[in-house]
């Protein structure tokens, strides 16, 4: 036989080969090859490379190598020596689709930086602008283990760049392996990585684009976390509607994109704890969760939207791994760790990053993780399906309370016969409940994403201070606590002051629990507490009374409070927060009086005296305490209603007066205060505000302007805490804002009305997720009315 | 005679002369080859260049577009499919060069003791094809031209130029399936040779 009759030969067995089963080729070869052992041996020494060759250059060369095929037909933009500004450029030390890197020396603080140019086609005008908005915001990452932004600018060629801090580090994948780190070294890691992202989360920035290439491991082992919020900067240029969000950069990475991402989606803190769990997934198995070979963004969408990854202690590859001991290790808590983590729906993943760091946490100490296997009977309850992130983080709580609360119930029944033993008890529980509900509560009240949490929280120890309070009916300290619980979880619910879930029926309905508590507690005793606190409930009553399309009663309700309260400041006059009480339940009074911003009867003139009212109080408390915030933050409220009335009025310039005012007022309070969401969202209105007053002045680019930098603080609200229905109805009105003035509504806006209609489009689908958690809110429906109305009014887009 | 316009640019004139050499090549004419390299090779380069520029709503830089695409711009009117065969055959053992030279530079590079490179963007981070060597498997790839020089073209056409199997098939006058086996049988073929070295 030639020898090309022998490779002939050779192929002619192989391929037949490998057309049998795996398991049948064995004896296939037995078969044809029979008595020729040089044929069997060369067959089976290419047959014993099919699980290798499978993956082999299945991908097309040029997908690997065009990058850096292009990159080497110029040198990097820079050259050695060369000057941006005050950075002198050292050397290239990376460069990629996103642009390059570059060692650089910032000769007026003497220290080395990372320099990043982004290439690219859009505008590096635009992407400056973008910059200066989020500069401040992202220069206020302070923490060890986020690498600084230093700043940016424009190149004399427009080239925009970034200015960071240089971090000399490995990759956080390869520094594992490098070391060889063990399970628990890898997850203590970690767990710094998640407390990096935590903090950021707390500033409202979310990172958008982790992955193991943006974090770095220093030769002292602190990990840094690169490129904080640039994703955001590019991905804003990226489309004008601002959130989609398969971008560049998501697209070059899109093993770590969410599924929500890599559906243009809304992305939000939840993205991050997925894209964290990705990380965690390859850490911990050596393995990507999904084989993602194609690149084309169907495919790629696909297995990240619709594929269930293996549990990582089922995937770990040999080498990075060791053998069963890691399966073993990773089995049970932290498989379920990571995969609850990589959840496809945000809000069925950890409700926040520190509670992933938590869980980890618990898993090294051997404590019970909460992260459960993803099973049917585990979603079986609906509250449980609707509410899991605040289910996780009241378990933490719940745990503890459950143990004290099932002995307390024997215990109170024993209680007849062993008093003193008996009240022991109830007086813990009751401790239990109250640091629920007053200390802890409060803590994470401003906590971004805290919402559902919270309502949990509350209701679960509610229950309990509930059934204490049947046993001791005559306790009026204890009614009093009761109502106080009764009054958070009624905000929580469906309060549109503060972050809530849009459950308008529930609040009112709490509200009234607390509002008969108190006011028995009034006719057993009269004393101030208790009509504070009636006061205090009968405003917040008016508030969710004037947003459920019952205004006629919110305004009488609210009056009663002012009355209550006017009271009270005249017996103290020395009182600052009772005035300050008094102050605020003039303005809400106002509100539904007569200002046309709220649900109201229509009566201005009587709006425009409460409002006086206010601010004649509020005035003399800042002469008092010029620094008190939440002083200030009303002064800046009273300026906007103000402002309103005026405009009511036609008094366009004295409105105009009255809007810069408050600006001035809430923008550095919001400075002051980046981690209160309430000061936050104040700053955003009062961009509102300033765009309204821009566009009636007819400066145009300014309203514009204004309205861009609101909108984009109430995407950043929302972000950070999604299930607040409130921050999504703001994020539409805002967008209805902005589109009312790019040719909608605006008989004066300029003439855009392809982005108006996307911004319309947009606003609508936040108000139909609004109102279909919410049917008896009607706010947002009207909105939504309204709306609509307006896209049919917009010319027909071009075809 | 091309008619150049400010619209087309070099690309027409380059399109009138493809197609002419391609058919003198049908003719017999032996140089043609030759004088064809040139011109697809700028050709893809500037392709790939321009993808990779090109607005990033769309990354998918795919080596079959990028081949198609050069034979639209460069290929006018109706050819033989003799000529068109010629024309991808070109073009994959052009880009094969075009990859496997740069592989070649960039490993020159790194011998050179320039600083190694702290890549901080993720663009290569992407194991490449499985990460083997491209100039290794060039070399192994011509092993296997010796021994089964259809299969080793197979794989230039489906690796190099991005060809899909049915296209394989019609460049080679070949079956699919013939595509298909000689495409599995060179992966084991070529990793076993990999990893032998």
């Amino acid at each position: 036989m030639s020898a090309s009759d022998r490779a002939e030969r050779v192929a002619e067995v192989v391929e037949a080969a490998m057309e049998r089963a795996p398991a049948d080729r064995g004896r296939f070869v037995d078969e044809v090859c029979a008595g020729d052992t040089a044929l069997r041996s060369e067959v089976e020494s290419l047959l014993k490379f099919s699980g290798e060759a499978a993956a082999f250059i299945e991908e097309p060369a040029i997908h690997a190598t065009a990058e850096s095929f292009v990159e080497s037909e110029e040198d990097g933009l820079l050259t050695a020596g060369e000057t941006i500004g005050e950075y002198e450029i050292l050397s290239l030390i990376g460069a990629g689709g996103m642009g390059e890197v570059y060692l650089a020396a910032d000769r007026s603080l003497g220290r080395r930086v990372a320099l990043k140019t982004v290439k690219g086609t859009f505008g590096g005008r635009d992407l400056l602008r973008h910059f200066r908005q989020e500069e401040r915001i992202l220069a206020g990452l302070t923490h060890p283990n986020i690498a600084r932004l230093y700043g940016g600018g424009l190149m004399a060629n427009g080239v925009p760049y970034f200015v960071m801090e240089y971090v000399e580090g490995e990759r956080v994948d390869v520094y594992c392996d490098t070391l060889q780190l063990g399970i628990d070294g890898r997850l203590q890691l970690f767990r710094q990585i998640c407390a990096a992202v935590a903090y950021a989360h707390q500033r409202l920035i979310i990172h958008r684009d982790l992955k193991p290439a943006n974090i770095r491991v220093t030769q002292e082992g602190e990990p840094k976390l690169l490129d904080f919020g640039i994703a955001k900067l590019l991905d804003a240029e990226g489309s004008a509607a601002g959130e989609q969000t398969m971008t560049l950069l998501g697209m070059m990475t899109p093993e770590y994109a969410s599924p929500e991402q890599v559906r243009g989606e809304m992305m939000t803190t939840a993205s991050d704890v997925y894209s964290l769990g990705v990380i965690l997934y390859e850490l911990l198995s050596g393995e990507k969760p999904y084989r993602i070979t194609s690149r084309r963004p169907g495919e790629i969408a696909r297995a990240i939207t619709d594929t269930v990854p293996a549990r990582p202690s089922t995937a770990p590859r040999a080498e990075s791994t060791r053998n069963m001991d890691v399966r073993k290790a990773l089995r049970g808590d932290l498989d379920n760790i990571v995969l609850m983590a990589m959840r496809k729906e945000p809000e069925r993943r950890y409700a926040s990053v520190a509670l992933l760091a938590e869980d980890i946490r618990r898993h090294l100490e051997g404590l019970p993780v909460i992260a459960r296997k993803d099973t049917a009977g585990y979603r079986a309850s609906k509250f449980i399906r609707r509410h899991r992130a605040g289910v996780v983080a009241a378990a933490l709580v719940a745990l503890t309370l459950v143990g004290g609360i099932a002995a307390t119930a024997r215990q109170t029944q024993i209680a007849r016969r062993e008093r003193s033993r008996a009240e022991q008890r109830f007086n813990d529980v009751r401790k239990l409940a109250n640091s629920v509900v007053f200390e802890l509560h409060d803590a994470i009240e401003n906590l971004p994403g805290s919402t559902a949490a919270r309502e949990l929280l509350v209701r679960r120890a509610l229950e309990y201070l509930d059934s204490l309070a049947r046993e001791s009916s005559d306790d009026a300290s204890l009614q009093r606590e009761l109502a106080a619980a009764y009054l958070k979880i009624g905000s929580v619910q469906g309060n549109p002051t503060n972050p809530n879930l849009g459950d308008s029926a529930g609040a009112l309905q709490s509200y009234r629990h607390a509002l008969a508590i108190n006011e028995k507690l009034v006719e057993q005793s009269n004393d101030v507490e208790a009509r504070r606190a009636l006061a205090f409930t009968l405003r917040k009553m008016a508030d969710v009374e004037a947003n459920s399309s019952d205004v006629v009663h919110a305004v009488e309700t609210a009056r009663r409070s002012v009355s209550l309260f006017r009271e009270l400041a005249e017996a103290a006059p020395s009182n600052f927060d009772t005035r300050l009480d008094l102050a605020i339940s003039y303005v809400k009074t106002a509100d539904i009086l007569g200002n046309p911003n709220f649900e109201n009867v229509g009566d201005a003139k009587g709006g425009i005296e409460n409002y006086g009212a206010a601010l004649n109080i509020l005035t003399a408390l800042q002469a008092e305490n010029a620094s008190h915030p939440k002083t200030r933050r009303y002064l800046g409220i009273i300026h906007e209603r103000i402002g309103a009335m005026r405009e009511l009025q036609n008094d366009g310039s004295a409105a105009v007066e009255e809007y810069k005012t408050s600006a001035a007022i809430r923008v550095p309070l919001a400075e002051e205060f980046p981690n209160d969401t309430t000061i936050v969202r104040d700053a955003a209105i009062a961009y509102e505000k300033l765009g309204n007053a821009a566009a009636a002045a007819g400066d145009l680019g300014a309203a514009l302007d204004d309205r861009r930098r609101s909108l984009e603080i109430f995407e950043r609200l929302l972000a950070v805490d999604p299930q607040n229905a409130q921050a999504r109805q703001s994020l539409a009105i805002s967008h209805i804002h902005l589109a009312d003035l790019l040719g909608g509504g605006d008989a004066n806006g300029l003439s855009r009305a392809a982005e108006a209609r996307d911004h319309y489009q947009r606003a609508a689908e936040l108000l139909e997720a609004v109102t279909h958690a919410d049917p008896t809110n009607v706010g947002p429906k009207k909105i939504l009315a309204e709306v609509r109305a307006s896209i049919d009014k917009l010319p027909a887009a071009p075809r | 005679m091309a008619v150049m316009t400010e619209q087309f640019g070099s690309a027409t004139a380059s399109a009138v002369d493809v197609t002419r050499v391609l058919n003198s090549w049908r003719d017999g004419d032996a140089d043609a080859a030759t004088r064809l390299m040139p011109i697809v090779y700028e050709e893809l380069r500037r392709l790939a260049r321009n993808y990779l520029r090109r607005e990033r709503g769309d990354h998918t830089l795919q080596a079959t577009a990028l081949v198609h695409e050069a034979y639209l711009r460069l290929v006018e009117g109706n050819v033989s499919w003799q000529s068109r065969a010629h024309f991808y055959g070109i073009a994959a053992k052009l880009m094969r060069r075009i990859l496997v030279d740069h592989a070649r530079s960039r490993k020159a590079e790194k011998r050179g003791g320039l600083l190694e490179k702290v890549v901080l963007d993720e663009a290569r981070d992407l194991p490449p094809a499985g990460a083997q060597d491209l100039v290794a498997l060039d070399g192994a790839l011509q092993d296997l031209t010796k021994s089964y020089p259809r299969k080793a073209e197979v794989v230039e056409l489906k690796f190099f130029g991005g060809l899909e199997a049915k296209e394989i098939a019609e460049v080679l006058q070949i079956s699919e399936k013939t595509v298909l086996r000689d495409w599995q049988f060179a992966k084991l073929w070529l990793c076993r040779e990999l990893s032998a070295a």
